[in-house]
C-alpha cells in the first residue's frame, strides 16, 4: 500500500467515515503495520486537542491574503477542469481541498484554524464573485509586509471600483508637501540608464534609479525641479 | 577629463532606447495611476480637481463618503506597458506603483502583479485584474484634513 493511499484511509477512519470495503482494507492494513494505528489514533487526539483548545472561529492574520489564496486555486482549477471538459459547468473539488485540510500532516499544524476560516469566512457566495464579476476589476491576493498595516479589500458594487484600505499606517505629517507632476510618458531603465519620466511637453520629470535591493530611488537633483 | 565625463553621461541618459534594449513585448494597453487628496476641508488650490466621472465614483465608496473634495496631486498616463518587465507609474516621487504583468486576458483585462510603494516602503502587494471602467482605489495614510488615495484605472 502506498503512502498517499494509507493517508486517505487514516483520513476516514478519523473521521469514521470507511465503507465496509475500506474497513476491511484497513483491518488489513492496521493487521500488517500496527504503527498506522498508533498514527492515526495520535492524529485523532491531536485533533480533539485542537478543537477543545482553540476557539472555534479566530480571525487569522492576513484573512484576505488567505481567503484569495484559496479562492485563487479553486479558480485555477476551474480554469483547467473547463480546459480539460470544454461545455462543462465550472465546478471545483470540494473533496481535494477538504482532503489537503484535513490530512493528518496539516492536522498535526493549523487545521483547525484552517478549517473554521474556511467554514466561516469562505462561503459559496464568495466563491462564485470573483467569476460573477469578470467584467469588472477583480483583486486575487492582498498582502501587506508591514505588520502595522491592516489590509480590507472589497469590491465595492455601487461604486464599480474594487476598494482596498490601508489603516494604520502613520499619517503624514501637515508640513510635508507632497506633490506629483503630470507624466505622460517613460523611457525603462536599461544597462546605460535609469528609468526616466517625461511631461506631455517631453520634459524630464523624474529619474528613477532603484537602488541594487530594488527599493525606487529618484535621482535626487530631479526631484527638486 | 571631469566635462567629458558630465557630457557622456547626459548623452546616456537622454538617448532614446533601441528596441533591443526593451524587454518584454509592447501591450496595446494604457494605464492610469493618479495620487488623490480626499478631504473634508479646504481643498488643495495648486492642484486640480479629479476628473468629474471619477469624483462621483470615489464619492460612492463608502469608506470616502466623507470626503467633500478630491484633488489630483499628480498623475501618470502610461501608455507604453511591456510583459515581463518591471514597469513603473509615477504620479509622485512620494508615492509609486510598481507593476509586473503577463499580458492582457481573453476579456481584455490586464493582469497585473502590483506594489504599492510610499518612499521606499511597500505599503502593499496585490494580484490584480484591471479592467476598464472599473478602477482600483488604495486609501493610503492620512494628510492634513484627508486622505491620499492611489488610483489606478486601465483606460
Amino acid at each position: 500500500m502506498n503512502q498517499e493511499r494509507k493517508e486517505q484511509l487514516v483520513t476516514l477512519w478519523i473521521d469514521d467515515q470507511l465503507s465496509d470495503a475500506e474497513r476491511a482494507e484497513w483491518d488489513a492494513a492496521v493487521a500488517s503495520d500496527p504503527s498506522m494505528l498508533e498514527e492515526a489514533k495520535a492524529a485523532k487526539n491531536t485533533m480533539s486537542m485542537l478543537k477543545s483548545e482553540i476557539p472555534a472561529t479566530q480571525e487569522p492574520p492576513y484573512a484576505d491574503f488567505f481567503n484569495s489564496q484559496i479562492q485563487k486555486r479553486i479558480r485555477e482549477e476551474n480554469s483547467a477542469n473547463l480546459q480539460n471538459n470544454p461545455g462543462t459547468a465550472a465546478t471545483f473539488s470540494l473533496d481535494g481541498i477538504l482532503n489537503w485540510l484535513r490530512s493528518p500532516l496539516t492536522l498535526a499544524s493549523a487545521a483547525a484554524v484552517a478549517i473554521a476560516l474556511f467554514v466561516n469566512g469562505f462561503g459559496p457566495g464568495d466563491a462564485d464573485a470573483p467569476v460573477l464579476a469578470s467584467n469588472h476589476t477583480v483583486v486575487e491576493t492582498v498582502f501587506t509586509p508591514d505588520s502595522a498595516i491592516n489590509v480590507t479589500s472589497k469590491f465595492d458594487e455601487y461604486a464599480d471600483a474594487h476598494v482596498i484600505l490601508l489603516d494604520g499606517i502613520d499619517a503624514i505629517p501637515e508640513d510635508v508637501e507632497i506633490r506629483g507632476k503630470s507624466v505622460a510618458s517613460w523611457a525603462p531603465a536599461t544597462k546605460f540608464g535609469p528609468a526616466r519620466f517625461f511631461d506631455a511637453d517631453g520634459k524630464l520629470a523624474y529619474v528613477l534609479h532603484p537602488t541594487p535591493t530594488g527599493l525606487p530611488h529618484f535621482l535626487p537633483f530631479v526631484r527638486d525641479i | 577629463m571631469r566635462a567629458l565625463l558630465t557630457l557622456l553621461t547626459s548623452l546616456l541618459l537622454l538617448t532614446p532606447l533601441s528596441a533591443e534594449e526593451r524587454k518584454g513585448s509592447r501591450l496595446d494597453a494604457t494605464v492610469w495611476g493618479g495620487l488623490v487628496y480626499a478631504t473634508t476641508g479646504e481643498s488643495d488650490k495648486n492642484a486640480s480637481p479629479v476628473d468629474k466621472d471619477l469624483a462621483a465614483q470615489l464619492g460612492k465608496v463608502k469608506a470616502f463618503e466623507d470626503f467633500t473634495s478630491f484633488t489630483l496631486l499628480g498623475e501618470h498616463n502610461q501608455d507604453i506597458i511591456f510583459s515581463d518587465f518591471t514597469n513603473w507609474v509615477v504620479p509622485s516621487n512620494n508615492f509609486n506603483l510598481q507593476f509586473e504583468t503577463k499580458g492582457i486576458d481573453e476579456k481584455g483585462g490586464l493582469n497585473l502583479m502590483l506594489k504599492l510603494w510610499q518612499e521606499e516602503r511597500v505599503l502593499v502587494k496585490t494580484d490584480a485584474t484591471l479592467r476598464q471602467k472599473s478602477p482600483l482605489f488604495i486609501g493610503g495614510p492620512k494628510w492634513r484634513e484627508g486622505r491620499l488615495i492611489f488610483v489606478v484605472v486601465l483606460k
